[in-house]
């Protein structure tokens, strides 16, 4: 259609930089001359192409708006919306804006149609606009909320050394998020995960500043700390870790992240032996993601990588490396081969991988569209001579209602000795 | 008789929008050439008409297909017409692939152009000619283009890691970016009546 906002598609950097290399004010140069070379080249062009743009008037017609109206949705304040996408009474906008105007509306997720309607106004040239919205029946309250909650029973070696009748009570694992915090966009989350004897074995925070759509840099903090002795399979090479990160959407091999991180092993039981007790530093990276995560995931891949810098040198910055692929093998299936990778300098490394099936059942489907899932995990990590590994198989059932997941599940470990040893306390961490 | 106009009594799908009962008009003609006639201008629902009028581009599609009694679909013709409402000259631009951009008058010349289809190919209908045929018919109005939802779509898969990880998307529902209505009727054999 004519006149329909989107996304620009940016060439492949690296494709750009050798193309430039190979032309006559580069070539046969040296490479910081080229480097520099091209950097005021860059600038120049980037000032030349705003101050086109800025002086290009736009070919569409430009309305005054005389008023604005929301309609069918409460989510978001009429005020918020009209600071946020610019759509003020006294405004001089065109169809441009207002195909802007919806593509942030829809990329909140919170709704599931936009319209926009103009009528005359009072002169030529100026018109009301109406701002149709249809809630989102999937976004559970005008908080956007969402939860889970997973019940699970867990045998491991530890316990049945010493009592093979012994089964732990159920664990507790609860997550609450809400993508619309006070009505204004502000994404938060907070997670728990409780033993069965009620003890804390990890806890997340996170939250995100309010951003509409894909022009923007997304603002992220999280802060987690998980128990490396007692969930060893959830942790990957430190137990405590933060992140302010700031994310860009705009490249088409994926999402550049950049920001500040902290890994720590300080905290006695949120630690993993053998790792370094804190890193801190910049934290660059990149990732994508093609699947759509719903309650079953869809076929597709994604990958991640990235590393924290610090000042000591290549033996003391971590990297990360990730990736994960799904696929449909038959109906109503999905099978997800996942591998998280971690390493600081070539010291150390910590692995997790995992395979997942999950199958849904073909009962109550318009009710809680149950699924079973069969899991097995394997955990790898060395720190110079030391290794220690071990396995996890998960077996249960999940199920959910508008925006609550349940999961009923069933773990067997094969916790590493060293961990075994830990938990009984003969090795202190 | 040149032409017997059926009205026939729509079965709606589950995909179509509520409407409570429509018509569609099904025509044979024998001149120019025998051709099958389909006039869906009356299916439109007061939605889609409010997004024609609403002053802002829209986007119309629409499709007709045969349907075999093995459940096999055959497209036998696709219409798709950019369309702008000037609230000031109460008229319509029209911005259609094939024929380039015009003015109009009224609304049935939209209608004329791009809700009616001529089938006059004989691989079209010569089996609705011999003993009838299902036929579905789709007709979509849209604010945005099918590549503007992909977008969207893109853009919210992207937004589930980071802070909303895992959490996110079994929120998200499918985007409604049309207002849609999707049809099956049943087009009679020619008849002797209309071959005359």
């Amino acid at each position: 259609m004519a006149g329909h906002a989107s996304w620009v598609e940016y060439p492949k950097l690296t494709t750009v930089f050798k193309t430039l290399m190979h032309m006559p004010p580069f070539r046969n140069k040296s490479w910081w001359l080229r480097i520099v070379g091209l950097a005021g080249s860059l600038t120049a062009l980037a000032c030349s192409l705003q101050t086109a743009a800025a002086q290009t008037p736009s070919s569409r017609p430009v309305f005054l708006l005389e008023a604005v109206d929301v309609k069918g949705s409460e989510r978001l304040p009429e005020g918020f919306l009209a600071d946020e996408l610019g759509l003020s009474p006294g405004q001089r906008i065109n169809e441009e804006d207002l195909d802007i105007a919806r593509t942030r509306l829809l990329g909140s997720g919170l709704f599931q149609s936009a319209q926009f309607f103009l009528s005359k106004g009072q002169a030529q040239d100026r018109v009301r606009l109406v701002i149709e919205l249809e809630d989102d029946s999937g976004v559970l309250g005008p908080w956007a909320w969402g939860s889970s909650i997973a019940v699970l029973q867990e045998q491991n070696t530890d316990t049945s050394l010493r009592n093979p009748n012994q089964i732990d009570p159920y664990g507790i694992k609860a997550q609450i998020v809400s993508r619309n915090l006070l009505r204004h966009l502000h994404r938060a989350a907070v997670q728990i995960d409780m033993d069965g004897k009620g003890i804390l074995r990890g806890a997340q925070f996170a939250y995100g500043f309010p951003r509409f759509s894909a022009e923007d840099a997304q603002f992220d903090a999280s802060m987690e700390g998980t128990d490396g002795v007692w969930r060893y399979f959830e942790v990957l090479g430190f137990g405590t870790k933060g992140h302010l990160t700031w994310t860009l959407d705009r490249l088409t091999a994926g999402s550049f992240e950049y920001g500040v991180a902290l890994f720590s092993n300080q905290e006695k039981h949120m630690r993993l032996p053998g790792f370094p007790d804190a890193i801190v530093g910049p934290r660059v990276g990149l990732r994508k993601e093609t699947r759509l995560l719903s309650f079953r995931t869809s076929s597709g891949y994604s990958y991640t990588m990235a590393a924290l810098l610090t000042t000591e040198g290549l033996r003391h910055m971590a990297f990360e490396l990730g990736g994960a692929y799904s696929t449909e093998p038959w109906s109503q299936a999905s099978l997800t081969l996942q591998s998280e990778n971690l390493s600081v300098g070539g010291l150390s490394l910590s692995s997790r991988h995992s395979l997942r099936l999950e199958q849904a059942l073909p009962v109550w489907h318009m009710a809680s569209d149950p699924l079973l899932y069969l899991q097995g995990l394997w955990g790898h990590d060395t720190y110079r001579e030391v290794n220690y590994a071990g396995t996890e198989w998960k077996v249960g059932l999940r199920f959910h209602s508008a925006g609550f997941i349940a999961d009923l599940g069933l773990t067997y470990s094969l916790i590493p000795h060293l961990l075994k040893e830990m938990r009984n306390g003969e090795v202190q961490p | 008789m040149n032409s017997l106009l059926v009205f026939l009594l729509l079965a709606l799908l589950p995909q179509g929008r509520a409407f409570s009962q429509s018509n569609v008009r099904l025509a044979w003609q024998q001149k120019p050439q025998l051709a099958l006639a389909i006039d869906v201008a009356n299916l439109l629902t007061p939605q889609q008409k409010k997004l024609l009028y609403s002053g802002l581009s829209a986007l119309s599609h629409f499709e007709i297909q045969s349907r075999d009694r093995d459940g096999s679909t055959a497209l036998l013709f696709v219409s798709e017409c950019t369309l702008k409402y000037n609230l000031w000259e109460e008229r319509f631009e029209l911005q259609q692939l094939t024929q380039g951009s015009m003015a109009l008058q009224a609304f049935d010349d939209f209608a004329h152009l791009c809700l009616m289809a001529q089938l006059s190919s004989p691989s079209s209908f010569q089996r609705i000619t011999e003993s009838g045929s299902h036929i579905e018919i789709l007709i979509d109005v849209a604010q945005v283009s099918p590549a503007f939802a992909a977008d969207v779509r893109r853009w919210l898969i992207e937004q589930q890691s980071g802070v909303m990880r895992g959490l996110f998307s079994h929120m998200l529902g499918e985007l409604q970016l049309s207002e849609s209505i999707k049809l099956s009727v049943v087009a009679p054999p020619l008849s002797a009546g209309d071959k005359r």
